[in-house]
């Protein structure tokens, strides 16, 4: 039988913030147990929560570039359940009046429906070590914000593929407008699935499966994949989908049940009576609006009809933040984007590729391209050069004059030019090779000299083109 | 209201009770919902009362000095590596 | 020593002002009369740094400060947390729990310099009109030992009716200020709702709760909301409402103002001990001149209900943090994390508070919500808005404190519901956040001291110690 596959998405990312939502500890990742911690964090008796403004201003700005309406009253309700991340038993949460409503994410040629952006906090993390679960607080109160797709509107995300390039659009948005750093491996974005299949054509939603917390967009692909074959064989073999929260297991490669519907819990939400409802005003989301750094979409016409670049070279900058940053840095300095992009793409990426950060100065690379380019420098040993100073802080030209490989025209590339003088004046030449006139020989090697900007030894290009010619 | 519901409730409230509390309790809840349905059934239609702040009035994003951790961990039965220790938890 | 107990908070401030006592002759005297009084279970510890903190106000004073409470020693409520002291609730569960940081009522009343010299019994986490629901035992009406102080700030209140303090700090979510007040014979506010700081008040109902005040005279009153009152950075819902000097506008004018009756509350109390004691009180109004007129809050009868809805949830939600995880005692017979949350918590609470958690998941729970905790905040805004509009014609109203006397201990622990009817003339100025001040006025037949509320429109305290110092030396008994 064919199916309709619908999926959902239900992603969460912790906002960039100096302090925390509800609180002013330190809003960071990495440090020791409990030390980034106050009675709000620790759910001391008598604590009370304080929002943090920026985290409403990130939580529009997010809204915004994607779209959303922003509601003019926002509410924060209370999400009360038992787990020991949880320092409070309840979560700091939004229900009926999220603050960003509405929205859309172009994916491939469909634009997703996406129903909210709400703002809470994030849990605490549990350390699972021998027979005990050890409590760190840090995490609790981080702001985070969920955003839900919204499945019941066309069009439907229907694919992993689409679920991954959502994601992926997703996650680069958020970094350019600056609202989250969405490290993957640090937790700061994290998605729950939902799928659901249908006969094709069907109108009837089909009963909903969600899969948590799964690690990873190349985890998601796989789990997504093998839960839409999972309830393929169901359905094909006549049985019913269990409504139920699954749990991916990346290295068996496969999701068992966590729990079902019947146990599912009731957060028995209400709006937190130590939280005021947040006003916002028409001025303030244009001043957010005003503010907002160039998104991808419009960053990718850029650099294709400003720059030249093409579709390729494009993507690849722009998919990491940090390279696009940088490589529109260098243009500033100097202003050759294909020739600058062809570095970024090839030897800045490589050296990047697993998660690095770009470990040279904008001045020091932009000294290396200028180099090649103007041929003070041969490319591959430029290469060495930018290995060599890579996480240093060597100056490029100093070390390019101390190693001696600045108008080095001994070896290839006076060839090069060489090369090219004889082919451009072949004309000379041959009237040479009959004439044996030394001073037409001389009119060659000043040609070989201008072309080097007198950085070759004349002496040795003399001797070169006398064997060459001969 | 029947056993299986209070216990349900005690459920949520991670409250054990004896089997003479649960029914204490069921006896006890006919006239506390009494008294609640009283509201439920007042002739009053409107919105709910909530207060609100202006964007602008809430706190700005500053970090500060955190509760040192030993002072934070003070109260907590069972403490390791500064972490708040319970029994392994099976997912 | 005798004297020195019988001072008001001012007169004892200014005679060690000038040197006539010193803070820690006072903090002495009022610590022996906390060990006379044992017996009527009103102090749960008395803090053993009390008189040294009270040698270095002596010493502080001479080097030149000065402060509203110089050496003024005061009582807190089991809920309010005092960096380094215990902090109970008067319940099991946080039987050893340390405070480990000081609200903010307590920098204030310390930086105003005052001493802090004990914590007061309470119903456990609040909730109860009795001090009963104790986990340390039943505090006693310091008038009748058979009878209940009121509650749930019993031990606060009869502290300072037993000259134990002259100023203590009590907690308020649905009249557990201004009732044992009225029991006690003395005065007891409730400030408007975010008048106070709840930061480092152990929550109950958040958004009903408020710290209150009493005292056995209005001025001390006063004094004492000065003091702690005002905006706070860690409180979302203080207000940023001007306080005034409330101790120096006492004596102003209060010939004009008209005092409201609702007639729904007259109706009421038809039958109630308190009717005669309304219409003594009213006559006297009268009689000095003073406009009373007839009001009306529509919908005042569905307070009580609306407040056991209200304050149930908040509480189920604010309590669930005390799980034997983090602070709270921790069972002994856990062995995985639910026994821990299930175990802790059943050997930590007590029966009320077991019953009110029970009930809050109830009108919270899905299904329920919108017929229960949903109706009850828009029956809120309603009572709010009658409020309001009654306070367009008048400017105090009034209602009993209480049904009548304080009632015999053990006389109502059966029916819960009964317990909940003595907090039917205080819930409402909890639910529509009015300040309100419960005034000694008359005598029950027993011989026992009843109360008179004065309600005021919202952050309109002075208006309600200006008329109730009227009262007090023109009228009072």
């Amino acid at each position: 039988m064919q199916y309709d596959v619908v999926i959902g998405l239900e992603v969460h990312a912790e906002l960039k913030t100096e302090s925390k939502c509800f609180c002013s500890c330190k809003n960071e990742y990495g440090s020791s147990p409990n030390s980034n911690c106050c009675p709000v964090c620790m759910g001391l008796p008598g604590a009370l929560p304080v929002l943090n403004r920026k985290a409403v201003e990130q939580t529009i700005r997010a809204g915004l570039a994607l779209g959303f309406e922003i509601n003019r009253t926002a509410i924060f309700e209370r999400k009360n359940y038992f787990y020991p991340d949880l320092s409070k038993a309840y979560q700091i949460s939004q229900l009926e009046k999220p603050i960003c409503i509405n929205g859309h994410l172009r994916v491939f040629d469909k634009d997703i429906p996406i129903n909210r952006i709400h703002l809470e906090e994030d849990a605490g993390k549990l350390i699972h070590q021998d027979d005990v679960s050890m409590i760190d607080y840090n995490r609790c109160g981080v702001p985070l914000i969920e955003l839900v797709t919204d499945a019941l509107k066309e069009p439907h995300m229907e694919t992993a593929d689409e679920a991954i390039e959502f994601l992926t659009k997703l996650r680069q948005i958020y970094i350019y407008a600056g609202v989250a750093d969405c490290e993957i491996e640090k937790g700061q974005m994290r998605a729950d699935v939902n799928i659901s299949l249908k006969p094709k054509g069907s109108k009837e939603f089909g009963t909903k499966v969600e899969m948590k917390n799964i690690m990873g967009f190349k985890a998601i692909h796989r789990a997504i994949n093998y839960e839409i074959e999972r309830q393929k064989e169901i359905l094909d073999d006549g049985g019913e989908i269990v409504q139920e929260t699954r749990k991916w297991d990346n290295d068996k490669g496969e999701s068992f049940t966590l729990r079902t519907k019947e146990n599912s819990e009731d957060y028995r939400y209400f709006p937190d009576p130590d939280l005021l409802a947040v006003n916002i005003s028409d001025d303030e989301i244009k001043q957010i609006k005003d503010s907002m750094p160039m998104l991808p979409d419009e960053m990718k016409k850029k650099y294709l009809e400003e720059y030249g670049l093409n579709e390729y070279d494009t993507d690849v900058i722009l998919a990491d933040k940090e390279v696009s940053d940088m490589y529109r840095d260098c243009l500033k300095m100097y202003f050759q984007p294909k020739s600058v992009a062809n570095w970024f793409t090839t030897e800045i990426l490589a050296r990047i590729k697993g998660g690095g950060t770009i470990q040279i100065g904008k001045e020091n690379l932009v000294w290396i391209i200028r180099a090649v380019d103007e041929k003070k420098i041969r490319r591959n040993a430029a290469k060495d050069l930018l290995s060599y100073i890579w996480g240093t802080n060597l100056n490029a030209e100093q070390e390019a004059k101390r190693q001696g490989i600045m108008a080095d025209m001994s070896s290839d590339l006076v060839f090069e030019v060489l090369d090219k003088v004889l082919l451009e004046k072949a004309q000379v030449v041959e009237q040479y090779k009959s004439e044996q006139d030394p001073k037409i020989l001389n009119f060659l090697v000043g040609q070989v000299m201008k072309e080097t900007r007198g950085k070759a030894n004349a002496q040795e290009v003399m001797e070169k083109l006398k064997d060459k010619i001969n | 209201m029947d056993i299986k519901e209070i216990e349900h409730l005690a459920e949520l409230s991670k409250l054990e009770f004896s089997t003479e509390e649960l029914e204490e309790f069921s006896n006890e809840f006919s006239s506390l919902l009494e008294l609640a349905d009283i509201v439920k059934n007042a002739e009053i239609s409107g919105s709910s009362f909530i207060n609100s702040i202006d964007m602008l009035n809430l706190r700005e994003d500053k970090a500060k000095d955190s509760m040192p951790v030993d002072i934070l961990l003070e109260n907590t039965p069972v403490v390791k590596k500064d972490c708040i220790v319970v029994p392994r938890i099976m997912e | 020593m005798s004297e020195i107990i019988d001072l008001s908070a001012i007169e004892i401030r200014d005679k060690i002002l000038t040197k006539e006592l010193s803070a820690e002759q006072v903090c002495k005297a009022f610590i022996e009369q906390i060990k006379k009084c044992e017996k009527y279970n009103a102090v749960l510890e008395v803090f053993d740094d009390a008189i040294e903190k009270a040698k270095e106000m002596d010493k502080k004073i001479s080097s030149g400060f000065r402060g509203k409470l110089v050496g003024v020693p005061i009582i807190i409520k089991d809920n309010i947390l005092y960096k380094g002291k215990k902090c109970s609730c008067s319940s099991k569960f946080l039987e050893n729990y340390i405070a480990q940081y000081d609200s903010t009522v307590i920098k204030k009343v310390l930086n105003a310099g005052a001493i802090i010299i004990g914590r007061a019994n309470m119903d456990e986490f609040a909730m109860g009109s009795s001090t009963e629901n104790s986990a340390f035992g039943v505090t006693h009406n310091p008038l009748d030992f058979d009878r209940v102080p009121g509650g749930s700030s019993g031990g606060s209140a009869c502290a300072v009716a037993l000259n134990m303090c002259p100023i203590s700090l009590g907690t308020e979510t649905g009249g557990s200020v201004r009732q044992p007040a009225s029991y006690c014979g003395i005065y007891g506010l409730k400030p408007s709702y975010g008048r106070i700081s709840r930061y480092g008040i152990v929550a109950f109902a958040s958004s009903l709760d408020q710290v209150g005040i009493f005292s056995k005279n209005v001025l001390d009153n006063a004094l004492m909301l000065e003091v702690i009152a005002g905006k706070d950075e860690c409180d979302s819902t203080s207000a940023d409402e001007k306080v005034e000097e409330y101790s120096k506008i006492l004596d102003e004018d209060i010939s004009k103002l008209t005092i409201g009756v609702p007639h729904e509350i007259l109706e009421m109390i038809k039958g109630m001990p308190c009717e005669k004691n309304i219409s003594k009180f009213l006559s006297l109004l009268k009689l000095n001149g003073i406009k009373v007129v007839d009001i009306s809050i529509k919908d005042i009868s569905l307070g009580l209900a609306t407040y056991y809805i209200i304050a149930p949830a908040e509480a189920t939600s604010n309590l669930a943090r005390f799980d034997g995880v983090k602070y709270t005692t921790r069972s002994d017979d856990a062995r995985n994390l639910q026994e821990i949350y299930k175990k802790s918590r059943s050997e930590g609470f007590g029966r009320e508070v077991k019953r009110r958690i029970m009930l809050g998941n109830y009108v919270l729970s899905s299904g329920y919500y919108d017929a229960y905790y949903k109706k009850a905040k828009a029956v809120q805004h309603e009572l709010i808005k009658e409020f309001e509009d009654a306070f367009k014609g008048c400017d105090i109203i009034i209602m009993p404190t209480t049904i009548g006397e304080a009632f015999k201990i053990g006389s109502k622990s059966k029916n819960p519901v009964d317990t909940y009817k003595e907090d039917i003339f205080t819930v409402t100025a909890n639910i529509a956040g009015l300040p309100s001040l419960s005034i000694p006025f008359g005598k029950g037949d027993n011989g026992l001291p009843l109360g008179i509320q004065l309600m005021a429109k919202k952050f309109d305290e002075a208006t309600i110690y200006k008329f109730a110092k009227f009262i007090e030396t023109k009228i009072g008994e």
